[in-house]
């Protein structure tokens, strides 16, 4: 199955120097999809957001919804988040330029 | 971070002392193209194993006597629980040829479907010999209770719809014909989750094409073990995290890495040695790197005992895979409206080929027929025959004795045995006549009776002291004969005495003791007295269910019963044999309280029966002598009967078959099976 997304997305968002900043890209369901993240020099990952509580009796397959994170010192950085699985990285399923803006 | 740092994994790998390898990302390795199970011949063991598994180790199967085949271990015994089966140190389903191709659930949480799916497909080749049957993974998430979306679930509820909506095949819904085409995000999740958007597909036809499943079990400690090594796959749940989806063989335990979440697969075996779950994923085939010889890689891996909050939960099993009717089944046609009394099931007979006549008890318990025969547009009927009442819970009975002639047997509102005749020149039925003026029956009974050459009967009931007597007509009678008791044999409470004609003028019937035990005695010409009553094989029966037996051809008995594990089971008897054989159990089938099995013989040595399972639907397997086992259970499209209710059958001419039952709203329907 291909899912008809091919195109590499660009999203905008501020944040704060030195305090965690919610990237809009999250972990999903157990499926072996993973997003990976390539940070310029001043940024760096921290842990991720909270984890959402599946549902009762949905704990299997249910998403984590923690978002992914970064710290970072002030400029504007832009970041590429690949969802993809790691045995298959030359196939990503997605592609997400996350323009970073920290003051 | 969700893509861990390799070198900085396999360094903590080290210092955990673990077992596992992470694999390169962006390995050059060759791409796995999926694990070819060895060929083996199937699991014939696999069935008597779980037999053997269940009358050791549940207390009320069917007496714990029956002598079920004996199954030589996979290797050495390991243990298992007291007094049960053994198990091998290891074992892995995969040897046995029964687990289907590794499948992908991209990118949707359905882990539990595609789990559930390839448990019951495995189940199916056990069961019933042959691969793996391929069933839809997009049916069972989306147009089930789940509901259409990618969301989680658990291994319990889904196996739950799958007992009571059943799964269609693959081929009827494929995985891709559950999300749009390209598929598209699901707009009620957040966008950063990346969760397709699944839809709910109406698959035409679907009664017939549904695999469901009798029996859901869950375990847990070692017994997880034992029952991988003797039924078959289990599905569990765990916690992925980080670590895990740089499997690259060995025995994975977690070392770094933070959660991802939930997660549900299929378990295919075990091994004792490296102290590990063996698992089939659904994230392709390419997960875990290239099949290796340690059974792990495209698609498999191997989990430590305990990791990862696997014994958070039990782990799921699944039996009796009942597969979908065969097309060549007709109906459930309502025969002209007819209602029958409650607790009354519905006979019939084929007086001459292709005729049918049907006998009902209508709810004013007046005594009701209806025939067809070829021409007819519709059934006709129903007719009274004549001012007969019938007892409540009871059910009338009728014999051909020779070409185009009826008789049918009820028992009175005085709990007397009557009798109704008719033939070809009569404008209405005769009778009904008292037989043999005075036996006063049993509550609850119903009397049988048989055609032992042209002309002649003989009917049995079960008299008010629980006695079994037996009356008989021949022409030149003015009267009948009888009651003569047969031996002392006592039959069960709510239980009837059948017969059956093995060939000219011998009689075999057949009781449910007043011990339970299953019992038989016999005549044939010449003898003084009946012989027997001899128990057949230590079978105990269910309370409230009658033996009913058919000769497939000259001199060959098979008879079926419900056991008291409520499980359908066989015993035969043919010429040269010292002693009847069985108890066979018929799949893994669970049959309703208080039913009984019904058999016929289409053609010469091939056997039919019918049974109504717990769900009150209707079921059928066959066997002939070219099947080394009898054919999965299929349920006759979406019938269901009545409770306190069987299902009867008719063969009209060879190989065409007629079942009749009393629908849950009391009506009587039939249905039809033809080449």
């Amino acid at each position: 199955m291909v899912m008809g997304m091919a195109a590499i997305e660009t999203v905008a968002i501020h944040g704060e120097a030195g305090v965690p900043v919610a990237l809009p890209v999250a972990r999903g369901p157990a499926t072996g999809y993973q997003w990976s993240l390539s940070l310029p020099a001043g940024v760096s990952q921290v842990a991720d957001g909270p984890a959402v509580p599946p549902p009762p009796g949905q704990h299997l397959g249910a998403a984590s919804g923690a978002a992914l994170s970064v710290v970072a010192t002030p400029g504007v950085y832009r970041i590429t988040a690949t969802l993809a699985r790691p045995w298959e990285p030359d196939k990503p399923a997605r592609t997400v330029v996350i323009v970073l803006t920290v003051q | 971070m969700a893509v861990l740092e390799i070198n900085k994994l396999r360094s903590d790998i080290a210092a955990a002392g673990a077992k596992w390898v992470a694999r390169d990302p962006g390995s050059t390795e060759p791409r796995a193209t999926g694990w070819q199970p060895t060929p083996s011949a199937l699991l014939r063991t696999a069935q008597a194993n779980a037999a053997r598994l269940k009358t050791t180790r549940l207390a009320a199967v069917f007496g714990g006597t029956a002598a079920l085949p004996t199954v030589a271990a996979d290797g050495g015994v390991a243990g298992g629980p007291a007094g049960g089966p053994g198990r091998p140190a290891a074992f892995d389903w995969r040897t046995k040829g029964v687990i289907g191709p590794v499948t992908d659930q991209e990118r949707c949480g359905s882990c539990v479907s595609f789990a559930t799916t390839g448990l019951v497909g495995a189940m199916a080749a056990i069961e019933h010999g042959g691969n793996s049957v391929a069933l839809s993974q997009s049916d069972q998430h989306f147009n089930s209770s789940h509901g259409p979306n990618c969301g989680g679930w658990n291994n319990g509820d889904s196996l739950g719809q799958m007992q009571s909506r059943g799964v269609v095949g693959f081929e009827d819904e494929t995985y891709a014909q559950g999300f749009d085409s390209p598929p598209q995000l699901d707009p009620s999740y957040p966008p950063s989750q990346d969760i397709w958007q699944a839809r709910a597909r109406t698959i035409a036809n679907r009664p017939r094409k549904a695999y469901t499943i009798m029996d859901i079990s869950s375990w847990g400690g070692d017994d997880r073990k034992t029952y991988l090594a003797n039924v078959g796959p289990l599905v569990c749940g765990f916690t992925v995290y980080d670590d895990f989806q740089s499997y690259g063989g060995g025995v994975y335990s977690h070392v770094s890495g933070a959660v991802d979440g939930g997660h549900a697969v299929m378990v295919i075996g075990y091994d004792d040695n490296e102290q590990c779950w063996i698992c089939r994923n659904s994230w392709g085939a390419g997960f875990g790197g290239p099949a290796r010889a340690d059974g792990t890689g495209a698609g498999f891996f191997k989990i430590k005992y305990g990791q990862c909050d696997i014994d958070g939960e039990d782990f799921f099993g699944a039996q009796g895979i009942i597969e979908p009717a065969s097309l060549n089944w007709g109906g459930w046609w309502p025969i002209q409206g007819g209602i029958a009394a409650s607790n009354t099931s519905v006979f019939g007979v084929s007086r001459s080929t292709d005729k049918l006549d049907i006998f009902s008890i209508g709810t004013d318990h007046g005594s009701y027929t209806a025939a067809w025969q070829p021409g007819d547009a519709h059934w006709g009927g129903w007719w009274r025959v004549q001012n007969g009442l019938v007892a409540p819970c009871t059910s009338i009975t009728g014999v051909s004795r020779s070409a185009d002639k009826l008789d049918i047997f009820g028992i009175g509102t005085d709990n007397k045995v009557y009798t109704a005749a008719w033939q070809p020149g009569d404008t209405t039925w005769g009778g009904w006549w008292s037989v043999a003026n005075g036996l006063s029956v049993a509550s609850n009974t119903s009397v049988f009776g048989v055609s032992r050459s042209a002309n002649k009967l003989d009917i049995f009931a079960v008299g008010s002291d629980h006695g079994i007597y037996t009356a008989a007509w021949q022409p030149g009678d003015a009267h009948w004969g009888g009651w003569w008791r047969v031996q002392n044999g006592l039959a069960a409470p709510n239980t009837s005495i059948t017969a059956v004609s093995r060939s000219a003028d011998k009689l075999d019937i057949f009781a449910v003791g007043s011990d339970q035990h299953i019992y038989t005695a016999a005549w044939q010409p010449g003898d003084a007295n009946w012989g027997g009553w001899w128990p057949i094989q230590g079978g105990i029966a269910a309370p409230g269910t009658s033996v009913f037996g058919v000769s497939r051809s000259a001199d060959k008995l098979d008879v079926f019963c419900v056991g008291t594990d409520m499980q359908v089971y066989t015993a035969a008897w043919q010429p040269g044999f010292t002693s009847w054989r069985g108890w066979w159990a018929i799949g893994h089938f669970k049959a309703a309280p208080g039913t009984s099995v019904y058999a016929v013989s289409r053609t010469t040595d091939r056997l039919d029966i019918f049974a109504v399972g717990e769900d009150h639907g209707i079921y059928t397997a066959s066997w002939q002598p070219s099947q080394t086992q009898w054919s999965a259970w299929s349920r006759i499209l979406d019938g269901a009967v009545a409770p306190s209710t069987m299902v009867t059958a008719v063969v009209r001419s060879a190989n065409h078959l007629d079942v009749f039952a009393v629908g849950t709203d009391g009506h009587v329907y039939t249905a039809a099976w033809q080449p």
